[in-house]
C-alpha cells in the first residue's frame, strides 16, 4: 500500500483551526492515506467514507473526513485523476453528473451552449409557454374575481379625476346603448357594459376593462362622422371583453416575471434586467390581441351588415387626432394605424366575393 | 468612534491582515449561465445545487493567509427548505382568495414561526462556513429572535419609524453576539446612536431627493406643456415626461439607500464586530458604491441581465478588498487554539430543512 502519487495538501484536525503540511493519495485499492510532515503520523479511511466534493472551477477543495478533519486541496487535477483511477467505472451518479457540470462551466464551449439553450428556452416560454399560461390562468379566475378588479380600477380612474360624467345627448346615448345590447347577443359576449365619460386627458379614446366595462369618451363620439364607426370601435371593445385580454396580459407578464426570476436568481434583480424584455413583450402581446379584438369586430360588422371599412375610417382619424400614424409597431401597443385600417378593408374586400 | 477593545487594547495594537479575492466575472459567467440553464431543464428543483455551487466558487475565493473559506451545506436541505417555504407561500396566497378572515388567522399562524426560521436560517448559513477546518455558528434563541423579528416591527410601525434604527441596531446586535466561530464567540460594540444618525442623514437626503424631483419634474412638465403650444387654458399633462421622471426619482431614492445607508451598515456592524480580542475594520466609501450599483444597473438593463454575475463579482471584490482582520497578537495566532466543541456542527445542520433567506 504504497501510493505512487500523492497531492500537498493542508490538514486541519477540526478542534483547533491550526494547520499542519501534509500529503494526501488515493490508492488503488481506494483509500485515502493522508500523511502528516514533521510528525510520523499517517491517517487512512476507505475511500466511501471521506467526503470529495465536486470540482467548482479551481477553488481548493475541502475534503472531509469522518470525524470533523478537513484536508485542503490545491491541485484539482492531480486529485481528479487520483480519484477516477481509484473509483474506476464505479462512479456514483452524483460524482459523473458533477464532472459533467464541471466540464460545461469550465469553457467556453459549454457555457456557449448553456447560453443557446437560455435563449431557446426563453424564446418559447415568451412564444407559447406564457400564452398558454395566462388561458390556464384566465380559465381559473373566477369572473366574479374580474369583475372587482375591473370595478377598482374605474372607481381609481373616477376618483383621479379622469373620468368625467358624459356630455352626450342622452337620445344618442340610449341608441348606442340599444346596439350595444344588440350587439352582446349577437356576439355572445353577455358580460359587459357600456359607460360614457368626458375625459379630455384620454382624448378620442375607448377603451375595456377587466369584468367587461366598456368605456366610450364623448371626445372620440365627436370624432366619428358616422354612427356605425362608433359600433365598429364598440365591437372591437366587446373583441377584447370576450377574449378576456386585460387580465391575460396581466397573466403572460407575470409569468415572465417568474421565468426572468428564475433567470437571475434574485426577484429584485429580475425586476430590474427585466425591464427591456418586459416592455417589448407587452407590446407583442398586446398588439396581438388588437389584432384578434379587430378581426372579431369585422366579423361581427360583416354580420350585422355594416361594412368594416367603418373601423379602419375611424383609426386613422383616431391616429391623426393622436399625432399622426405610429410607424415603430414593435414599441407600440397597437398595430399601426394604416395596417390595421388595411386589415378591415381586407376584411370587408372578402365580404364582397 | 467607540471602537475601543474591552480590555483596554486600541487597533493601532492589533495587525491588520487583508482578505483576497481570486474570483473572476468571466469563470462566474459561466459557473452562472450553466446554473441557469439546469435550473430551467429542471423547472426550478437543480436551483438548490446553483446555489451552493455558486458560493462554493465564491468562498472558494476569498482567502486569509493561504487557505480559503469552505461552503458545506447539503442541496437536498436547501430544496427541502425551498419547498416547505413554497408551500406556506401557497397557502397564505390560497386563504387571500378565500377571505379576509381566513387571510388574516394564516398569517397569525405564520407569525409565530417567522423567529424560528430567522434563527434556522442564519444557523444554517454559518454552520456550512466553514475556515481552517473549523465551523461558523449561531445559537441565538427563539424569544431573542421574536423580540428583534415580528416585535419590533410592530413597534417600528407603532412608533412610525422613529424606533427603527433601534431595532436595527438590536437585531445587528443579537446575530452578530450569538454567532460564532469554533467555540469563540462574536462581541459587539457598537451603540445605537450611530443608527439613529445615518437613518437621519438618510432621511434627510431621501427628503430633500423626493422634494426637489417632484418640484423638478413639475417645473420640467409645465415648460413642455408651454414648449408644445398647446391649449394654454387647459395644458394636458405629458403622461411620458410624468412617468420617466417618477421612474428617475425612485431610481435615485434607491441607489442612495444602496449605496449610503446599507453600505454604510454593513461597514459599521462589520468595525464594531470582535472576534474574542480580534477586530475587523469595514470601510465602504459612498461615491464608489453609488459607481458601482449604478453601473451595475445599467449594464444588466443593457445586457437583459446577462451582466449580473459580472455585477455581482464587482461589488464583491470591492467590499473583500476594504475588509479588514485586525489580528490580536496577544491572543496568539488565529492560526492556532481556536478549540471546537465537538459535535456542534455537522451531522444535525446537515440534516432536516436548510432553510436560508436574506437576513
Amino acid at each position: 500500500m504504497s501510493p505512487e502519487r500523492a497531492v500537498p495538501c493542508t490538514y486541519h484536525d477540526g478542534r483547533t483551526s491550526r494547520g499542519w503540511s501534509a500529503t494526501l493519495a488515493i490508492t488503488a485499492d481506494a483509500e485515502v492515506v493522508i500523511a502528516i510532515e514533521g510528525v510520523d503520523a499517517r491517517r487512512v479511511h476507505p475511500l466511501a467514507e471521506v467526503r470529495i466534493p465536486n470540482r467548482v472551477a479551481d477553488t481548493p477543495r475541502h475534503i472531509h473526513l469522518p470525524d470533523g478533519a478537513v484536508c485542503d486541496v490545491r491541485d484539482n487535477d492531480t486529485l481528479d485523476a487520483m480519484h477516477s483511477a481509484a473509483e474506476g467505472g464505479a462512479a456514483t451518479r452524483g460524482r459523473r453528473f458533477g464532472r459533467l457540470v464541471h466540464r460545461l462551466d469550465s469553457t467556453w464551449r459549454g457555457a456557449a451552449a448553456a447560453l443557446a439553450v437560455t435563449a431557446a428556452i426563453v424564446y418559447s416560454f415568451t412564444e407559447w409557454g406564457a400564452p398558454a399560461v395566462a388561458t390556464l390562468a384566465v380559465a381559473v379566475t373566477p369572473p366574479e374575481a374580474e369583475a372587482a378588479i375591473g370595478d377598482n380600477l374605474l372607481t381609481l380612474l373616477d376618483q383621479l379625476g379622469f373620468l368625467e360624467p358624459s356630455n352626450l345627448d342622452q337620445n344618442r346615448r340610449n341608441e348606442l346603448l340599444a346596439a350595444f345590447e344588440e350587439m352582446k347577443r349577437d356576439t355572445g359576449v353577455e358580460a359587459a357594459d357600456l359607460h360614457f365619460h368626458h375625459a379630455p386627458r384620454f382624448g378620442p379614446n375607448a377603451f375595456a376593462l377587466p369584468g367587461g366595462s366598456v368605456v366610450l369618451t364623448d371626445q372620440l363620439a365627436h370624432l366619428a362622422v358616422h354612427e356605425e364607426e362608433i359600433l365598429a370601435v364598440l365591437a372591437h371593445e366587446l373583441g377584447h371583453v370576450g377574449g378576456r385580454h386585460v387580465l391575460r396580459r396581466i397573466a403572460q407578464t407575470s409569468s415572465m416575471l417568474v421565468l426572468w426570476t428564475v433567470f437571475t436568481g434574485d426577484p429584485s434583480v429580475a425586476a430590474l434586467s427585466s425591464v427591456a424584455p418586459d416592455r417589448l413583450l407587452a407590446q407583442r402581446y398586446s398588439r396581438a390581441f388588437e389584432r384578434e379584438a379587430d378581426a372579431f369586430a369585422a366579423d361581427y360588422l360583416l354580420e350585422a351588415g355594416i361594412s368594416p371599412t367603418r373601423l379602419g375610417d375611424i383609426l386613422r382619424r383616431l391616429a391623426e387626432a393622436h399625432g399622426g400614424d405610429d410607424a415603430a409597431t414593435w414599441l407600440s401597443s397597437h398595430p399601426g394605424a394604416a395596417e390595421r385600417a388595411r386589415n378591415a378593408e381586407e376584411a370587408a374586400q372578402r365580404s364582397l366575393r | 468612534m467607540s471602537d475601543h477593545l474591552s480590555d483596554g487594547m486600541s487597533e493601532d495594537d492589533l495587525d491588520e491582515r487583508r482578505l483576497r479575492f481570486t474570483a473572476d466575472g468571466r469563470e462566474y459567467f459561466r459557473i452562472w449561465i450553466v446554473n441557469v440553464v439546469l435550473t430551467l431543464l429542471t423547472l426550478g428543483a437543480y436551483s438548490a445545487w446553483a446555489k451552493v455551487r455558486a458560493r462554493r466558487y465564491l468562498y472558494g475565493n476569498v482567502w486569509l493567509g493561504d487557505t480559503a473559506f469552505d461552503y458545506t451545506a447539503n442541496p437536498a436541505a436547501i430544496l427541502r427548505g425551498r419547498i416547505l417555504v413554497a408551500v406556506a407561500l401557497v397557502l397564505l396566497w390560497f386563504t387571500q382568495i378565500l377571505s379576509i378572515v381566513y387571510y388574516l388567522a394564516a398569517l397569525l399562524v405564520l407569525l409565530p414561526l417567522v423567529p424560528w426560521v430567522v434563527v434556522r436560517a442564519r444557523s444554517f448559513q454559518l454552520r456550512n462556513s466553514r475556515f481552517r477546518g473549523l465551523a461558523f455558528d449561531f445559537r441565538g434563541r427563539y424569544r431573542d429572535a421574536a423580540l428583534w423579528y415580528p416585535l419590533s416591527w410592530i413597534g417600528s410601525v407603532l412608533t412610525l419609524g422613529l424606533a427603527r434604527p433601534f431595532t436595527v441596531f438590536g437585531r445587528d446586535r443579537f446575530l452578530v453576539t450569538e454567532s460564532r466561530f469554533g467555540r469563540k464567540q462574536f462581541g459587539f460594540v457598537g451603540a445605537a446612536g450611530r443608527y439613529y444618525l445615518l437613518y437621519a442623514v438618510t432621511a434627510v437626503v431621501v427628503g430633500v431627493l423626493y422634494i426637489g424631483g417632484v418640484i423638478a419634474l413639475i417645473l420640467a412638465m409645465t415648460a413642455a406643456a408651454f414648449a408644445s403650444g398647446a391649449d394654454m387654458d387647459d395644458p394636458q399633462p405629458d403622461m411620458r415626461l410624468f412617468l420617466v421622471g417618477t421612474l428617475l426619482i425612485v431610481a435615485a431614492v434607491t441607489l442612495f439607500v444602496l449605496a449610503y445607508l446599507r453600505a454604510r451598515l454593513l461597514s459599521y456592524r462589520w468595525s464594531s464586530s470582535r472576534l474574542g480580542n480580534h477586530a475587523f475594520r469595514l470601510r465602504l466609501s459612498f461615491p464608489v458604491m453609488l459607481w458601482l450599483y449604478a453601473s451595475n444597473a445599467v449594464a444588466i438593463v443593457a445586457t437583459l441581465g446577462l451582466f449580473t454575475p459580472f455585477a455581482r463579482i464587482r461589488v464583491l471584490r470591492y467590499v473583500v478588498d476594504e475588509f479588514r482582520f485586525l489580528e490580536s497578537p496577544f491572543e496568539g495566532a488565529v492560526e492556532a487554539g481556536e478549540a471546537q466543541r465537538i459535535g456542534a456542527t455537522g451531522a444535525e445542520a446537515a440534516g432536516e430543512f436548510g432553510l436560508e433567506i436574506g437576513i
